[in-house]
């Protein structure tokens, strides 16, 4: 803080005795001019500032830090200097304008400091409350998605539970009716007639009752493939004669366009359905004397199965539709199997667990084509495969699994002694819930709920059996295999980077019977 | 607690709502706006210490409710939360700006207005 007294009353005065006093920084102490009427003075006193006529009086006072001249008089700057040790200047008009200026322009900077400052503040209280609200608003939505998962849930179960109540009493009206059936030579026509109603309506309640338990079991996620290199020309071809009669019942002739060979890494059960449910929607859609086709084909890199036929077609707006649980359009009138309303719902859900694609092309009076791909497969992708579903049911079950890979030396050729490894590693290591598969000369075990930590054990407990496996078959020990190993997760996020881990071979010299 | 809260929304659903929250809050004394303009009128007449608008209204929204109640300078000095169900730091600062003296996010129970309801009545000397 500057304690500064003013000397001379001229208009430079008067514009520094507001600026300082409102300046913050500095106190006036004084101002002194010879004339007691100027008008710098009469300013200072209004403002209550002390006045005086001679600048002498004010020399003695012990806290005056800066005198400031605002007339050119040296004389007097002389004696300020000689008199206190105080700083002095001597500011004409000229100089009380520049500081006035400086002062001003200090004054809007700090203005607009302030005023940048408010904005700031607005903005942040802004973010604050919508960050506060955002912040509640995630909490409400995790509190509701989590109440909607627990409802799915309940649903889900309480769809499977219900389909297996019923199906008991089912089972018994459906058993009862065709044993009434199987004496038909004893009831009247009409009554006949009613025995085949019951039937059919039974058989819809029961096709109806499996849809609902593949659809829970698939929205579970319980539903589990069980792949296998599967030729699908025999598979398809099958399911065709199988469904022979049923086209001939209304003359449609069922014709089919296959390769000479088509194999598939799939779920041959599941294959079945998918097919059998495209081809009997076909006939069913598909008026007297019309014509269904059953395609298989390799094209892209996929495996094509479509099924055409000759019926009465989709409209644009169904066919978004066509694969919606319970969407059921241009039902056939009169008698004859109705549909649950769930077959095509499943059938998408089968295709998607098999990473395949599945998709209609129809035009109203024009017929359907109903398209589905399944991927093509390599030894790598069927490895892959099983890696993956393996780790997917770990991660559901909440548990680690350990991947070991024993590389035989050689290739393909050595599958066989590979093979005949698994039963022998069965015997001391393998539990039931872990899996093992050869491909490529490798032997693949995954070892379920194995953590990081233990999987050196096991993976040497393996090599020991191993040995001793080769040993007894009297072939040579020495280098014949390579073993590697990596845990899910603590190695790797999916299921290739496990893999690729895996497949590095373990140095030789953490094998403590070598020298 | 001796104070009037003025609520303006045009859903009946939300008025009865809010009304219900504030009600079982302990704040007896409630009026009621449908539309914007309903809403500044009442801010004048009711003499309320806080008025709660929601954003969005037909009519006048508000934004611009809020700017008016401020502009009249009314000398009960009625306060203001605006709510709405569509959180945006720009609203909120646009709020801010014209006055309101809280900005709150419309949930399900309505907790986040309740409690700056508590907030901003008890801050000021009565």
């Amino acid at each position: 803080m500057q304690n500064i007294l003013i000397v001379g009353g001229n208009p430079a005065a008067e514009i520094l005795i507001p600026l300082l006093r409102d300046g913050g920084s500095a106190q006036i102490l004084g101002v002194v001019d010879k004339n007691s009427e100027a008008p710098a003075l009469k300013l200072a006193r209004e403002l209550g500032i002390p006045t005086a006529t001679d600048w002498k009086d004010f020399l003695s006072d012990g806290t005056l830090t800066q005198i400031l001249v605002t007339e050119e008089d040296p004389r007097a700057f002389e004696t300020l200097l000689n008199a206190k040790p105080a700083q002095a200047g001597i500011l004409d008009a000229a100089a009380a304008k520049a500081l006035t200026e400086t002062l001003q322009s200090r004054r809007e900077l700090e203005k607009s400091l302030r005023e940048t400052q408010e904005e700031l503040s607005t903005q942040m209280w802004g973010l604050q409350k919508t960050n506060n609200a955002i912040k509640l608003l995630y909490n409400e939505l995790e509190e509701k998605n989590k109440k909607l998962r627990e409802l799915d849930k309940l649903k889900s179960d309480f769809v499977s539970h219900v389909s297996h109540e019923l199906r008991a009493p089912l089972t018994i009206i459906k058993g009862y009716v065709l044993t009434l059936f199987d004496d038909v030579h004893r009831a009247t026509p009409e009554q006949n007639e009613y025995v085949e109603i019951i039937r059919e309506g039974v058989d819809r309640l029961a096709r109806m009752i499996e849809n609902l338990l593949d659809i829970s079991k698939i929205e579970a996620g319980m539903l589990e493939l069980k792949k296998a290199a599967t030729p699908l020309v025999p598979l398809a071809e099958n399911i065709v004669s199988s469904l022979r009669h049923e086209a001939g019942k209304k003359n449609i002739e069922l014709t089919t366009s296959f390769p000479g060979q088509l194999d598939a890494y799939v779920d041959p059960d599941r294959i079945v359905q998918i097919l059998t449910n495209l081809i009997v929607n076909a006939i069913k859609f598909t008026p007297e004397n019309g014509r269904v086709t059953v395609a298989l084909s390799e094209e892209a890199g996929e495996i094509r199965c479509s099924v055409t036929d000759s019926g009465i077609g989709i409209s644009r707006e169904n066919i978004a539709q066509m694969f919606t649980p319970f969407k059921q359009f241009g039902q056939p009138a009169g008698r004859g199997p109705k549909g649950t309303g769930l077959g095509l719902a499943i059938t998408k859900e089968l295709v998607h667990m098999h990473h395949g694609k599945i998709w209609v092309e129809a035009e109203p009076g024009q017929g359907s084509k109903f398209i589905f791909t399944l991927p093509k497969y390599t030894a790598e992708s069927i490895v892959t495969d099983n890696v993956e579903s393996k780790i997917k049911l770990a991660e559901k079950k909440g548990v680690d699994v350990s991947l070991v890979t024993v590389a035989l030396n050689g290739s393909p050729e050595t599958d066989p002694v590979a093979a005949e490894m698994i039963p022998a590693l069965k015997k001391t290591l393998l539990r039931p819930k872990d899996s093992a598969f050869v491909n490529g000369g490798v032997l693949y075990l995954l070892l379920e709920n194995l953590e990081k930590k233990d999987a050196p054990a096991a993976a040497e407990k393996i090599n020991r059996t191993l040995k001793a496996f080769l040993k007894s078959k009297g072939l040579p020990e020495q280098n014949f295999f390579s073993l590697g190993r990596a845990t899910y997760p603590d190695d790797a996020e999916t299921g290739s980077e496990l893999l690729a881990k895996a497949r590095v071979p373990l140095a030789r010299d953490t094998d403590p019977e070598r020298p | 607690m001796g104070k009037k809260i003025l609520i303006v929304d045009d859903s009946r659903q939300d008025r009865k709502i809010i009304q219900r929250f504030l009600h079982k809050a302990g704040y007896a004394e409630l009026a009621l706006a449908e539309t914007g303009e309903e809403g500044v009128l009442k801010a004048e007449t009711e003499v309320p210490d806080l008025v709660i608008t929601d954003t969005k209204l037909p009519g006048i929204d508000g934004f611009e409710v809020c700017r008016q109640i401020k502009e009249k300078a009314l000398s009960h000095h009625p306060k203001i939360i605006m709510m709405t169900g569509a959180i945006d730091a720009v609203d909120a600062v646009k709020a801010r700006k014209l006055g309101a003296d809280d900005y709150c996010a419309k949930t399900s129970d309505y907790a986040t207005l309740i409690d700056a309801v508590g907030q901003i009545l008890t801050k000021e000397p009565s």
